[in-house]
């Protein structure tokens, strides 16, 4: 996620990211 | 496939499905959901923290053949966040299914009934294929399938407590009414109480804690298997009717007293 947005699949190659950008990573983790 | 759980546009051959948290290890969760069957298995979405582990269970999942993930929204508050979940977890599985999952309050993780509707509305309208955990509550079921979702999930009793099939009366109305699959979800303990759940005509169950925290997973998850089986083949049967009263199954002759017993 950049800023809270969700960065498509897609969209990781080409994404660009500027000074101050929150970049947050997501995984796949173990749940119910 | 003859009786197949279809799902959206997809037809699943087992209706047990498994959520993947608790296990002790990644390799006693790949052996329980080998044993279960599943074809449809829950993830969840954490943040990716630099340096603190992360558990790898995208890899082993990987390694089965046939399985579906289904990612879930825990940790959703609210409409927003769960939509936002959802969208990660289509990116990072590949998955058209997402379980709608809002539980505001970490005390009981009940779900929210409002921010789940709405959630799911935003879902359905881009294209996830929704399976929202939900009250036992049928009027909510059946806007729920009103609005597109694929099934419902009502709860059987609060997450992880084992408490069984405690809203049993309203899972039966919810059951009776709905046209999508109903897949129960949330609470159940033993394979007995799958067993029921599928007796009484639901159309697969969601299990997880009372699989990982067995004291043998695997064998559990047979278990739980072999019981899903059993109660949709139940039903299938159609149970005998009920009486108050005794009904014999042999003749009541009285030949030994020569005479019948009327």
């Amino acid at each position: 996620m950049v800023n809270g947005d969700v960065v498509r699949k897609s969209s990781f190659e080409t994404v660009r990211l500027s000074d101050g950008d929150h970049v947050e990573l997501i995984v796949i983790a173990a749940g119910g | 496939m003859t009786d197949g759980l279809k799902l959206g546009d997809r037809i699943f051959s087992s209706r047990l499905l498994l959520g993947t948290g608790k296990f002790s290890s990644a390799d006693a969760m790949v052996r329980a959901v080998r044993a279960s069957g599943a074809e449809l298995v829950t993830v969840a979405l954490r943040r990716f923290h630099p340096g603190r582990p992360v558990d790898d269970v995208l890899a082993p999942l990987a390694a089965i053949e046939g399985l579906t993930l289904v990612p879930n929204t825990s940790g959703a508050r609210d409409a927003g966040e769960a939509v936002r979940a959802a969208q990660l977890g289509r990116e990072l599985c590949g998955s058209p299914f997402v379980k709608l999952e809002i539980h505001p309050n970490p005390h009981h993780l009940l779900p929210d009934p409002i921010e789940t509707f709405e959630a799911a509305k935003i879902l359905v309208g881009e294209g996830f294929l929704v399976l929202p955990y939900m009250p036992a509550d049928p009027v909510l079921a059946r806007r729920l399938e009103d609005i597109g979702c694929a099934a419902v999930m009502p709860l059987g009793a609060a997450i992880g407590s084992g408490q069984g099939l405690t809203t049993m009366s309203m899972l039966k109305l919810i059951i009776r009414d709905a046209s999508v699959p109903v897949i129960v979800d949330a609470g159940l303990r033993s394979p007995s109480e799958a067993a029921l759940t599928m007796e009484i005509g639901g159309d697969a169950v969601l299990v997880n804690s009372a699989i990982a925290a067995a004291e043998n997973p695997e064998l559990m998850a047979s278990a739980f298997a072999a019981a899903v089986r059993a109660g949709r083949d139940a039903w299938k049967a159609g149970l005998m009717p009920q009486s108050d009263v005794a009904v014999a199954t042999s003749p009541l002759t009285g030949f030994l007293a020569g005479g019948d017993a009327g």
